[in-house]
């Protein structure tokens, strides 16, 4: 993780199957944000999930 | 011989609400409790943070003494490694509270014994008492009280029980877990805090990755670190943090631990005889804990009544506590590795309105 460099922002209705997005995603925070879940999560080359349904 | 319907092992926030509710309906309870007296040492910064979906955390709350909860969480601070203030998030709306968790742990016990639990002091259970590989009750090193026997055993001993006890013995932990543990000092003297106001220092400073103003008074706050020699480490690499606790006194200084990479959960929870609840199923944090001894003592009540203590039947608690494994420990992990840097990018990113989950609210 030490040379990623790019944020990587993407959106969830509720938490469900978290577990199985922290497989697939280095999430560092997640925060509630009135529409919906988000997930702040490091890449390591900018292509991350962005608002891809998951 | 005197036999139980349930032992509780540990008479912490989730063996105080397992026997409470075991003993409202009607089973005939013991705790079994290694500390002399309830709740001390403290066994954590004493946050109770907001649960998103349900009434649990104000239920718990108005069952307590005023004299529990030291203030409603007003603010969280956070703070980049730069020691820069990057975002003020309010928590006016989401009920986390700042408690005494000495006394909050005493009044639970209070509460269960109220309820007919009986508890014992001083009595540390060392293992499983078996016959023909059947649970049929806990020996202890107490000369008092070397056997115990019961129908059904809970496991409540917290992180040790986790990383050495039952759950351990019974080959129920995970290969991925790793205990970490440090230091709670309790500091007085602090210059520029405010009593309901939490703040987050984070940054490569701290060998822990980050630690916390927990405040206690308007001149004195709880801080984690992860050795002893941390807090001077932290003083020379901070200035922020220097400037706020340079003159300082420490009044308290206590053992915590977490656990990280729990966030797959357990392979499980229960087995013939056995649940586990709290931090010895790795269920991090008091409203967990809280949660997870109501929901066992419910399913322990149903199980003795219909005489049939098998995993099968207490599997019913493994999907009602199958929410609480929602990765927070493994979420902490990955933080603990970033570099300030990276910290600096990740919280850059929290915007108005937002309210951290897992850090302020759980989502159960």
């Amino acid at each position: 993780m030490e040379n990623t460099k790019y944020i990587d922002i993407f959106y969830a209705n509720t938490l469900i199957n978290l577990n199985k997005i922290l497989t697939k995603y280095e999430i560092l925070l997640i925060t509630n944000r009135g529409f919906g879940v988000c997930f702040i999560a490091l890449s390591s080359n900018g292509e991350g999930a962005g608002s891809e349904e998951i | 011989m005197k036999k139980y319907d349930l032992i509780i092992v540990g008479a912490g926030p989730a063996g105080s609400s397992t026997a409470k509710v075991a003993s409202q309906k009607g089973l005939k309870t013991i705790v079994l409790e290694k500390r002399t007296v309830i709740g001390t040492p403290r066994q954590c910064e004493g946050r109770l943070v907001a649960t998103t979906r349900s009434r649990l955390t104000e239920d718990v709350i108005e069952s307590m003494p005023k004299r529990v909860v030291l203030a409603a969480i007003r603010a969280r601070r956070v703070y980049s490694p730069s020691g820069k203030l990057i975002k003020e998030i309010s928590l006016r709306d989401t009920g986390a509270r700042l408690i005494l968790r000495d006394l909050f742990d005493l009044e639970l016990a209070r509460q269960a014994a109220n309820s007919g639990a009986q508890i014992v002091l001083n009595t540390r259970v060392t293992g499983l008492l078996k016959e023909n590989d059947k649970i049929v009750g806990v020996r202890t090193s107490s000369p008092v009280l070397p056997e115990v026997y019961g129908k059904l055993v809970i496991s409540a001993g917290g992180l040790a029980a986790l990383a050495g006890g039952i759950p351990k013995q019974e080959g129920l932990t995970s290969q991925n877990q790793k205990v970490l543990g440090g230091i709670l000092w309790e500091l007085t003297n602090v210059k520029d805090i405010e009593p309901d106001v939490i703040e987050w220092h984070t940054g490569s400073f701290s060998e822990r990755g980050h630690t916390h103003f927990f405040p206690q008074d308007e001149v004195s706050v709880v801080m984690e670190t992860r050795t002893v020699s941390d807090l001077e480490t932290i003083k020379r690499g901070n200035w922020l943090i220097s400037k706020k606790i340079k003159g300082a006194v420490p009044l308290r200084m206590t053992g915590w631990t977490t656990v990280l990479g729990v966030g797959s959960g357990l392979p499980r929870y229960v087995k013939d005889g056995l649940i586990l609840v709290g931090s010895a199923a790795g269920f991090l944090g008091i409203e967990s804990a809280v949660y997870s001894g109501l929901q066992a003592g419910e399913v322990a009540a149903e199980a003795i009544e219909e005489d049939d203590v098998s995993e099968k039947k207490l599997s019913k608690y493994e999907t009602l506590v199958k929410k609480l494994v929602y990765g927070r420990g493994e979420i902490l992990r990955r933080f603990y590795r970033l570099s300030d840097e990276q910290i600096e990018s990740i919280l850059s990113e929290i915007v108005e309105g937002d309210e951290l989950q897992f850090w302020d609210t759980v989502p159960f």
